[in-house]
């Protein structure tokens, strides 16, 4: 899974959006679209113990992306079902195709750890993985061993690298940004929280998300490398050790699914970017002109 | 009432609240951060999408209130 990345991602959708839906794509479409895969799946993934009895699924990876299971919330499938019930719902375009967009993108990024997502389904239940780093999460490790792994492999750099692209395109995070792009497209959403917050409050709302995702990386990090003291293969360690390998760290075992050989993946999901990126645009006057003749009500 | 043009002349916002500076402004995200961060590590239970929005949100709306309260308070005295 990606931490982080889910984070700064959302920016980077809004700062290479195609030139004709830039200002008019929600933000809020794609925050919810990136966000509700994990919202659905995730909470059972580490799950909760009480009174000593853990709740939690006994398999997180098959729970997680498998099927049966609920990797179905991690396809594109599910994203675009969700995406069509949304437009038939709000006949909103701005809404709809941001959603979709940020649903893409959380799909379409968890196919770098070690189980990745199954990118064809209902068509097949094969997942989808470039195994970059080890799927760590587990019953007894729990967050804290899965966000140590992460932070100790590739994940990281994952992680830095949507940093990087977002802060490449830093005027998607700027005031002057968030007035003439951000806003127009949800003015009824800002507009009603405006009536809460000030301005530098809802700005603040905007850039809570990266916000958000830099202090987890931080946190996390100062977690994994600087307080947490793992006994590792008998010997005890101040950190958890960095291993920047393929599929890496080499300190725990990397879950995985049946799964499609990993170098038919990226040339599928650039394909897959790019067909969503087309039919999107091809939609997107379409949707516009069923907005313009719905009846005023 | 002011009008909202006279609002943005004196550099108020939408609710007649005061527009930060840019350098003010970062310095209460960073504050937002150190503080986010170092409760977070601490309390790991804080580092959730729910928690660490709200708490930058909640910095930048309520901190220079805050500030401008204390602030008023001494110049008074």
């Amino acid at each position: 899974m990606s931490w982080a990345a889910h984070q700064f991602e959302t920016y980077a959708v809004m700062a290479h959006l195609p030139k004709k839906m830039r200002g008019k794509v929600s933000y809020w479409g794609v925050y919810l679209g990136d966000f509700f895969p994990d919202f659905l799946a995730k909470f059972w993934v580490y799950g909760i113990t009480i009174g000593g009895h853990h709740y939690g699924a006994s398999v997180p990876q098959q729970w997680h992306r498998g099927w049966p299971g609920m990797g179905f919330t991690h396809t594109l499938a599910f994203g675009l079902i969700l995406g069509v019930i949304l437009w038939f719902w709000k006949r909103n375009r701005a809404l709809t195709v941001g959603y979709i967009l940020g649903y893409a993108a959380h799909a379409l990024t968890d196919v770098n750890d070690s189980v990745g997502t199954m990118l064809l389904f209902p068509f097949s239940t094969l997942n989808w993985t470039i195994r970059t780093w080890a799927y760590a999460a587990t019953v007894k490790g729990g967050k804290y061993l899965d966000a140590a792994a992460y932070y100790s492999s590739l994940g990281l750099v994952m992680d830095l690298f949507w940093l990087g692209v977002v802060l490449y395109s830093w005027r998607v995070l700027t005031r002057e940004y968030w007035r003439t792009n951000i806003v127009p497209a949800d003015a009824h959403i800002w507009a009603k929280l405006g009536r809460w917050l000030p301005e530098r409050g809802l700005l603040a709302l905007y850039r809570a998300t990266f916000f958000f995702g830099l202090c987890r990386m931080v946190g996390w990090n100062l977690y994994a490398h600087v307080v947490a003291t793992p006994t590792i293969n008998g010997v005890k360690r101040r950190g958890y050790p960095f291993d920047l390998s393929w599929t890496g760290p080499w300190w725990i075992k990397a879950r995985t699914l049946p799964h499609v050989n990993p170098w038919t993946v990226m040339p599928v999901v650039i394909f897959m970017l790019f067909t969503l990126y087309t039919v999107l645009g091809r939609l997107w006057d379409r949707m516009g002109r069923d907005e313009r003749n719905l009846p005023i009500r | 009432m002011a009008t909202s043009e006279q609002q943005h002349e004196r550099g108020l916002d939408h609710r007649g609240e005061r527009r930060l500076s840019g350098k003010e402004s970062a310095v209460w995200y960073l504050v937002a951060a150190v503080t986010y961060v170092g409760i977070g590590t601490w309390q790991k239970v804080l580092l959730t999408w729910f928690v660490g929005p709200m708490w930058v949100v909640a910095t930048l709306t309520f901190g220079p209130r805050l500030y401008d309260r204390i602030r008023e308070r001494k110049a008074n005295q």
